[in-house]
């Protein structure tokens, strides 16, 4: 006996129907003017919630699984396990402060830029060394043969975490964490964090939570950081929710990042050094009364499905009422929220009409009528970083919780799913 | 008999009627139990699971994200969740979605998702 839902498709079943339709056509898909040809392998399978990767030149890959810790494929395939965390066993080292707790654990990874000479990795994840527990960004050193890590250092520790469980869809402690960890083209690191359903955290100016910060590799602050005055110097933006994407114009540097909507309104935005993202879910403002556990961010109705544009209306992901400065968001995803984890910019020749496009990835989230939307969408920019088209990319195998993209070094996109495995794309025009 | 003595009889019945009925109900639910695994088609339930659940639980029951794993539970415990998510009850974080979910699945549809999930993975 089946559901009612699948004896009338429900609006989440509609885009794998259409996903059919379309794969009975190959050809007609594959060569229209916006898309490229992928042909598809499995990188790594078997994993538990990879979470993100990073490159060697060589294509080596680093990569982390969010409750075990970090580890390293090597380009012959054998992978070693390098930093375990809390009592995981097999792990070249073990970190026992680390730990994870729903949406917590270890996040993102950057190699530095100059790791040839410096050997130095970075590694983003939830830790109870302080009291209480918080994020912490470390910096490791990696042994010449890729064996083992040492010299670890903390050079982020006060990102917050969410101790205690609120009255909130996902409202189990460890929520919105953020997590991405990349380098930018001017050598600094950029961390992106989130609001741990915190009502005080997105504008405050001390409280590293909903920011993105723009730090040096031990930590400091870059000093042309241009936050408002009272703000930690370490700010380069403020006002986020929970931002687990950010890439960077290959033209000209400009950071740009992906945002989880609350129910709706997924963006990206582009970064402006001291903006304001403008995610303010304080209860008593902005047109609205209280709210569970003084947190409005999925508000009204924070349990139902509803129009997502009176969502919209009510608890603004950008809230320009409050705050007209705020930046603008170049793209939301139609006024859905369907889990925008990643982005990442595709480069190369190979990439033909994609050549320097950019790719989000989304996991999917059919929440009170939402389309599911897992999906990599492949979005167009113009010379003023404003969107000109997006595209759905035609997958070569089944859709899944995207939830890191990162282009390596041979050109080919790789991405890490939920599901439990690294897949890798290669254009083939 | 004194009174203390009745009181403490009536008590000893009272306590024993009360156990006789608990075991009874037990072994009324074991029973059901034991009748809907038996009922239950786990290839009903696959089709159910992987077009809609397998989407935050993994196609393996294995967990995702915060999602948590189903592999590891069993039947009555999925057939549990099931019904409190089918009644509106609020339980755990992730209410908001499986509500919905549960809302649209029939006596039979928890039955069968509850065998494919207990019988089907590791």
């Amino acid at each position: 006996m089946l559901i009612k839902s699948l004896a009338k498709p429900s609006p989440w079943i509609l885009p794998l129907l259409a996903g059919a339709l379309f794969s009975a056509q190959p050809a007609l898909a594959q060569t229209s003017p916006n898309t490229t040809s992928l042909s598809h392998e499995i990188v790594i399978d078997g994993l538990e919630n990879p979470w993100d990767m990073a490159f060697l030149d060589d294509g080596t890959m680093f990569f982390t699984e969010k409750c075990k810790g970090l580890s390293v494929r090597m380009p012959s395939g054998d992978v070693t396990q390098l930093i375990g965390m809390g009592e995981t066993e097999g792990y070249a080292t073990t970190a026992e402060d680390l730990f994870c707790d729903g949406q917590a654990g270890m996040n993102g990874v950057a190699v530095d830029p100059d790791f040839a000479e410096n050997r130095r990795i970075y590694v983003y994840s939830a830790s109870n060394l302080s009291d209480p527990q918080t994020n912490r960004l470390m910096r490791w050193t990696v042994a010449e043969d890729f064996s083992n890590v040492s010299d670890r250092t903390d050079i982020v520790e006060d990102v917050p975490y969410k101790t205690e469980p609120t009255d909130h869809p996902f409202g189990d402690t460890g929520a919105h964490n953020g997590g991405r960890v990349r380098f930018g083209p001017d050598g600094y690191i950029y961390l992106t964090t989130g609001d741990n359903h915190n009502p005080e955290i997105p504008q405050s100016p001390t409280l590293m939570g909903s920011k993105v910060l723009r730090i040096d590799t031990d930590g400091n602050a870059a000093p042309d950081n241009t936050p408002p005055e009272g703000f930690d110097p370490r700010t380069y933006t403020y006002g986020h929710r929970n931002v687990q994407g950010i890439t960077f114009d290959p033209e000209t540097g400009t950071p740009i990042i992906a945002e989880h909507g609350p129910w709706h309104s997924d963006e990206i935005t582009v970064l402006v050094n001291g903006g304001n993202g403008g995610w303010d879910p304080r209860p008593n403002m902005a047109g609205r009364g209280d709210c569970p556990d003084g947190y409005c961010g999925y508000m009204p109705n924070q349990m139902e499905g509803m129009n997502r544009y009176e969502r919209a209306a009510f608890m603004p992901m950008t809230d320009f009422e409050t705050y007209p400065d705020a930046m603008p968001p170049i793209w939301t995803n139609n006024g859905w929220s369907q889990g925008t984890s990643s982005a990442e910019f595709l480069t190369g020749e190979q990439w033909g009409d994609w050549n320097g496009a950019m790719v989000v990835g989304l996991m999917g989230i059919g929440f009170g009528g939402t389309p599911l939307g897992q999906r990599i969408d492949v979005i167009q920019l113009d010379g003023d970083l404003s969107v000109v088209d997006v595209t759905e990319m035609t997958l070569p195998m089944e859709s899944a919780r995207f939830r890191s993209l990162v282009q390596g070094p041979d050109g080919s996109l790789y991405a890490a799913v939920d599901e439990g495995a690294i897949h890798k794309l290669t254009p083939s025009m | 008999m004194s009174i203390g003595k009745q009181a403490l009889g009536a008590a000893i019945l009272l306590g024993l009627s009360w156990a006789s009925s608990a075991h009874a109900t037990e072994e009324t639910e074991a029973a059901e139990a034991t009748e809907a695994t038996e009922m239950a088609d786990a290839a009903a339930g696959e089709e159910i699971y992987q077009s809609v659940c397998k989407n935050c639980h993994g196609q393996k029951a294995q967990g995702m994200a915060s999602f948590p794993k189903l592999s590891d539970k069993d039947f009555e415990y999925i057939t549990m969740r099931l019904e409190q998510y089918r009644s509106g009850e609020k339980v755990g974080a992730n209410s908001a979605l499986m509500m919905p979910h549960a809302a649209e699945l029939s006596d039979d549809d928890i039955a069968n998702l509850a065998e494919y999930i207990t019988t089907s993975f590791d």
